[in-house]
Order: C-alpha cells, then structure tokens, then sequence
C-alpha cells in the first residue's frame, strides 16, 4: 500500500455478473480486508462513475471483459488514454482462455491478468495475496508470462 | 464346292463338258439358252465361273454376256466363252469387249479347259476369302470404334465423378470445420454456468456444511465430482474442436526436447507412480508443436494411469524409419514413415479393441476403475492425422501396449503449403 493510504484501499470491480460481484464481495468480506469495494455492472456505467460520480479514485479495478453496453476492451482503451485515469492499476479479471484476447489487453498495458478461480476458497485466497502486495511495485515491467497472475510465481 | 454355270444350246455340248468337269467336284448348273441363263442368275448368282457358248440361237453368247454384266451383282462372275471361230478376230474383241475374260476354242482339249477352269475356280476361292476377310477387318474396326468411344464416354464419366468427389470432400471438410465450430462454442459457453455450479457447491460445503448431516454432505460431493468429470469433459471438447479451427503452423522441431518437456509437465505422476520413463533419441519433422505435446502428453498419461497395481511402471518411447520396401503391406506404408512407439509394461487391452479406443467417448473401463473423459485418444488421432499421419495401438491383456504415430517425412513440405491456402 502507498504512503498516503486512507483508511481503506478503494477498490472498484466492473463485472456485468451478479453471481460474481456477490462472490467478489463476500470473498472481501470473509477476509475482513481494509477495502472499500464499489461496484459497477457494465462499461457505460464505469466510464460514467470514473469520470463524474466517483468520490475517491480506485486504486485498483478489476475489469471483466465481456460485457454489455461497453466491454473490457473499450474501457481499458479510454482508461489508458485518460491522464488521469491511467494511474488506476487495472487487473483484468476474466475465464477467456483465449490466447489472442490475453495478448490483445497485455498491448493495451493492462496491468496483470487474473482468471477467475473455479472456487471461492481459490478467490479468497488470490485476494488476500495480490490486495497485500505492494502492486505496482511488484508488477511492473513485466513480461506477458508475468503478467498472467499465478499464485506459485509469488515469492 | 465351286459351283460353275455352262450355257450352251446344244444339249449334247452341255453333256460333254459336264463330264468333263464332274469328276473334279465342281457343282454344275446348266442353261440351253442365254435367257435360261439370265432367268437362273436372277436368284443364284454364287457362281465361280460361267461357261459360255457363243453361238446360241435369239441371244447370242455376247449378248447374254452384256446382259449379265450390266447387274451389278454379276460383276464379278469371270466368263469363258467357248467358240469355234477360233481365228475370228473380230468376235475375239467383241468377246473381251464385253467383259469377258478368256476363250476356249472348240474342239475342246480336255485338260485345257479343267486347267482354266481350275486357275478360275481358285481365283474365286481367293477373292472370296479376301472379302470374308475384309468384313472381318470390318467388323473388328466397328468394334474398335466402339470400344474406343465407349473409353471415351467412361473417361468423361470419371472425369464428372472425379470433380463431383473433391466438390464433396470440400462440403465434407467444410461441414466438419463447422462441427467442430459448434462443439467449441457450444463447450465454451457451457463453461460459465458450470463455474458458478462449482463455486456455489463449494461455498454450501465450506459454509453450511456443518449444518448437513452425512447424508446431505455426501450429496454436494456428488455433485462436485460430477462437476469436476462435466469440466474436464468440455476441456477436452474444446481443445480437440479447436484443432482445425485454429491455423496450424507447422515448424521444423526436435521432438526429444519436446517430449522431455512434456514429461516435466508429468513430472507430479511420474514421481507419485514412481516411474521409469526412458527417451531415446527422436526425429527432427516438421511438426506443431501445440499439438504434438497435447498428443505426447495424453498417450504418457494413459500409460501412466493404466499401471499394474504393484509393479513399477517402465515406459519406453523410440523411433524408428520405414520406408516402402520394409513391410509394405498397406498403401499407407508406400511413403518413408518416422514410426515413434511408446510402449509400457501396464494392464494392457485386448487387441480387438485396438481401433475402437480412438473413437470419441469410447473407454474400456468405467469411470470407479479408472477416471477418464474418453477423449484423450480420439484427440491424438485427430493431431496426427492433421499431420498426414496415423496412429495405432498393440496390445494384449496384461502385457502391456504399444501406441505408434507414423508421420510421413517429405510430404509435410506440402501441407504447409495447403494450410496457409486454407
């Protein structure tokens, strides 16, 4: 965490999948972290709570690739582009396996990539690791096998 | 038997050069007069040779002779005249005007006139034969024709048929890519509910689980392991529909290095079944290498999985190369051939079973004995034949099993090229 840290770490997830934002959620809670998650359910309502809503900046976004209105890709673009948004470290979060879709969000300087787990203990247990890192300390300059998040790569 | 025709008026003359003739066998037909004559060659007209007379009484024997040469079918019937007027010369010329062909002088030698008759008689023979041998030529031309325009037609047809085949093989390969299309969509949207199934089972477990007796627990593992078999079954879908979706490219590579990889890969099991696993030196092809390891992998795995209980797995991949003149009892074998054998000392199968264990969904053993998807052999055929090459397995109950991936050498030159067109 950075020097000047409030509270709590802002932390905002887009994901169009109620299911998901739930488990996200109750995953945070579980691990009582200090976090302040917002949630957004698509593109059109990120870009929208970025630019004009959002009180404090988020620290870290999580981004889901598919969604409706607006997708991930869109999103990471305009984001990129923006001065002041582009600080924002954004994890894209995400079950694409696709080769081309990971290379394409790697260009777009995403900055890791992380498959949602299969289980709720697996999610836990990502977010406890990568929310007590130093991130963007830790994730910089990376190489595209870096930049797909592994637990074991951590030491 | 040669038949001749003698026409003379005189009744006694008829007699005498009859039997002259008769002894030799000849068929004689007699006329008394040239209109007797004609009337007879209205129907017969077979003759050798005619006989004539000269002097005959209303048509003279030049007359009867032009008579008889104006019918087209007569033509060719060589006429004798016999004549006493040997030193007529005018009558000789007449004689030769009207078509015919020699005279004999009366008072008749006997041998003169069976020697002329025989030269004639032979002469009609021969032509004779000539024409019977001519139709023949014929009607062996026709045939000729026949047979050639019937060579011809068939030609075209295949030609037809030929074109009708790749058209169909083209629908065929394009139905195919489609199938394999929809089993990857189909697989990958399955993929989403089946996460969150997964998930929520296990959060009821791990939350709630206390508050379930054993019964009620023992249903959410039951679902969780039909889960994990429903995953692994559309892991396996998609990648072997996405095969010939994807483009391949094919790179010249060492494949020891790469089955060594794929053994690091199995490194977990091979230590967990204490394995012997021994790589001798492999080809250098033209292969893909995103598939070949896929392939190397499943069929070490097999060999893994289908151990004996309590005996040290020892497996053992070679190679070798086949070309044409070594066992060349199929036509796939025309080509030289790297055969690459992978063989262990397992449970083994029964050999009748050697084809089936590549088709799609097929096992041999049921999912509490051994757990599988029965994909993993169906996809290792299709990564081979998308190599041009074939796979097959040896194997007998309790012995082991050999699996052997052919590849063709120079031929994968060409298929790089048809998939870059593709």
């Amino acid at each position: 965490m950075k020097n000047i840290s409030p509270q709590f770490l802002p932390v905002l997830l887009a994901d169009d999948d109620m299911d998901d934002r739930m488990l996200f959620s109750d995953a945070i809670s579980d691990l009582k972290l200090p976090v302040d998650l917002q949630l957004v359910k698509d593109g059109a309502e990120l870009m929208d709570y970025l630019l004009t809503s959002a009180m404090i900046m988020p620290e870290i976004l999580f981004l889901d690739l598919n969604m409706p209105r607006k997708n991930g890709f869109e999103c990471l673009a305009e984001i990129k582009n923006h001065p002041v948004l582009k600080e924002i470290f954004i994890i894209i979060y995400s079950t694409t396996e696709s080769e081309k879709e990971i290379d394409d969000v790697f260009e777009q300087q995403a900055n890791l990539f992380i498959k949602k787990p299969n289980s709720f203990t697996e999610l836990k247990n990502i977010l406890s690791h990568v929310l007590a890192l130093d991130l963007k300390k830790q994730f910089s300059n990376q190489t595209k096998e870096q930049f797909i998040f592994q637990i074991k790569s951590l030491d | 038997m040669a038949k001749i025709l003698i026409v003379d008026d005189r009744e006694d003359n008829l007699l005498s050069i009859s039997s002259l003739l008769e002894p030799s066998g000849y068929q004689l037909v007699k006329a008394n007069s040239g209109r007797e004559a004609l009337k007879i060659l209205l129907v017969e007209y077979d003759f050798a040779l005619i006989l004539m007379d000269v002097q005959m009484p209303n048509l003279s024997g030049f007359e009867t002779a032009s008579l008889i040469y104006e019918r087209e079918r007569l033509r060719h019937i060589p006429i004798i005249f016999i004549t006493a007027h040997s030193h007529d010369e005018e009558n000789i010329f007449k004689g030769y005007k009207t078509g015919a062909v020699d005279y004999i002088y009366k008072p008749i030698n006997p041998d003169l006139l069976r020697a002329k008759v025989s030269v004639f008689v032979e002469l009609y023979r021969k032509n004779h034969q000539l024409i019977a041998q001519e139709q023949k030529l014929i009607a062996i031309n026709k045939n000729l024709e026949n047979e050639i325009s019937e060579r011809k037609n068939s030609e075209e047809k295949i030609k037809l048929l030929n074109l009708q085949l790749l058209q169909n093989i083209d629908k065929l390969e394009a139905a195919n890519k489609d199938l394999d299309r929809f089993a990857f969509m189909a697989s990958h949207d399955l993929q989403e509910p089946l996460r969150k199934i997964n998930v929520f089972s296990e959060r009821l477990d791990s939350e709630y689980g206390k508050r379930l007796d054993e019964g009620g627990k023992k249903y959410i593992h039951r679902i969780q392991t039909a889960t994990a078999r429903l995953q692994a079954l559309i892991k396996d879908i998609l990648t072997f529909s996405k095969i010939s979706i994807d483009k391949t490219v094919f790179v010249n590579s060492d494949l020891t290095p790469l089955v060594r990889d794929v053994l690091i890969e199995l490194d977990d099991v091979i230590k967990d079944k204490n394995a012997e696993v021994n790589v001798e030196q492999l080809p250098s092809l033209a292969i893909n290498p995103n598939l070949m390891r896929p392939l190397f992998y499943n069929i070490i795995h097999n060999s893994l999985k289908y151990s004996k209980k309590d005996i040290k797995p020892i497996i053992r991949i070679y190679s070798e190369v086949e070309s044409a003149q070594d066992k060349a009892k199929t036509p796939e074998t025309k080509n030289k051939y790297f055969r690459i054998y992978i063989s262990d000392n397992g449970i083994g199968f029964e050999q009748i079973f050697s084809e089936q264990i590549f088709d799609m969904f097929k096992r041999l053993h049921n999912q509490n004995e051994y757990e599988g998807t029965g994909i993993g052999l169906a996809l290792c055929k299709k990564i081979v034949e998308e190599h041009n090459g074939f796979i097959s397995a040896k194997s007998a109950v309790g012995e082991g099993s050999t699996f052997v991936i052919s590849l063709p050498v120079p031929e994968l030159e060409k298929i790089t090229a048809t998939k870059i067109n593709s």
